[in-house]
């Protein structure tokens, strides 16, 4: 059975845009022969509480995988010591301490499966010459990875492009009775 | 080794085409340029990681294979994009969800899909889940495999799409 539906949104709604700062960004260059052996001592961590802010891999060539952590600076001292090749030394062949970012992030109706958006935030953050460190869009979310201290304008930027509802349909119903309207 | 990690569900994806797009010294960035054709193409991005500023810059973006003919047309007319752009094999997207921001699940899953020699091509969280994409081919193993790895609810929510959204333009 087909059901068609027909929505058009002349400004690009979004759930609201969520800003994440004092992160660090953290890559590694992982040999593919030595990719289970990594994934196994990255369960063997005793880090249970610790949460991962973002995590996103792309084939660098043939032979190897980059596999990039972005967590909170205190997340990382915990981490640091297993966040490593199983040949040893991070990306430059050295446990760095991180690079300082921003996530900007932001989700809206159906955003995996419509063309446009990242477009659309491609031209907003060009406006204002924004520099992205890294762009993810995986399932309905779009991440924006920023260098440290631009996440808070570049939200205020978005926002001011995007459409951000501000009114739910609980308090929309509870405003129409308030005003005598009977509209639900 | 941990004990099994609990999670809600899995999906695997229809075919996506795997579109790698890298920029040197020569150039600028040219993903903002991928993106704009796409938009003129009508042409979603099933999954995208753009990782890197200019001039080094490295791209895995991901659509569907049956709007190959009309994307590969309009990169044709851009030559800087024709000469950075490698059309990849058919991939499929896997994800489970949610991931809980865990390291371990993490790697169980890329584990998972090594031990049975399953190559990653790209992979990235959400808000909530972990995508990773793989070759469309061993799609429904990877998803059987870590169905086996994962503590999966009784009765797991479905793993193929429940609906298809096709856009197309509106004719009045």
């Amino acid at each position: 059975m087909e059901t068609i539906a027909v929505y058009w949104e002349p400004i690009i709604r979004t759930y609201g845009f969520q800003v994440q700062q004092g992160l660090l960004w953290h890559p590694l260059r992982i040999p593919l022969c030595l990719l289970g052996a990594w994934a196994r001592r990255l369960q063997e961590m005793d880090v249970a509480d610790m949460a991962f802010r973002m995590v996103w891999a792309q084939v660098e060539d043939s032979d190897h995988l980059k596999v990039t952590l972005v967590c909170e600076a205190g997340d990382w001292e915990r981490v640091r010591r297993h966040w490593r090749s199983p040949e040893g030394g991070d990306d430059n062949g050295r446990i760095a301490s991180g690079m300082p970012v921003d996530l900007v992030f932001f989700h809206g109706p159906h955003f995996g499966d419509r063309y446009g958006i990242m477009d659309f935030t491609y031209k907003a953050l060009a406006r204002e010459k924004v520099p992205l460190v890294a762009a993810v869009c995986s399932a309905a979310t779009i991440y924006l990875v920023l260098p440290a201290g631009m996440g808070p304008d570049t939200r205020t930027l978005l926002s001011g492009a995007f459409e951000i509802p501000t009114t739910v349909p609980g308090a929309r119903r509870n405003k129409a009775s308030a005003d005598g309207d009977g509209r639900s | 080794m941990t004990d099994e990690i609990a999670i809600s569900g899995i999906k695997i994806s229809p075919p996506a085409l795997a579109l790698q797009l890298r920029t040197d010294s020569a150039t600028s960035d040219l993903t903002p340029r991928l993106c704009r054709l796409l938009t003129i193409a009508r042409v979603n991005i099933a999954f995208m990681t753009a990782i890197g500023q200019a001039p080094h810059t490295y791209t895995l973006c991901c659509i569907d294979p049956d709007q190959r003919e009309k994307v590969t047309h309009m990169v044709d007319q851009d030559a800087q994009l024709k000469a950075s752009i490698t059309y990849g094999s058919v991939l499929g997207l896997l994800t489970l969800y949610p991931h809980r921001g865990s390291l371990q699940l993490l790697g169980l899953a890329v584990q998972a899909l090594s031990d049975a020699g399953i190559a990653i091509y790209g992979l990235a969280s959400s808000i909530a889940a972990l995508t990773v994409a793989i070759d469309f081919s061993r799609l429904e193993e990877a998803a059987a495999l870590l169905a086996e790895r994962f503590d999966l609810p009784r009765n797991p929510p479905p793993v193929q799409p429940g609906i298809t959204v096709r856009q197309e333009k509106r004719i009045r």
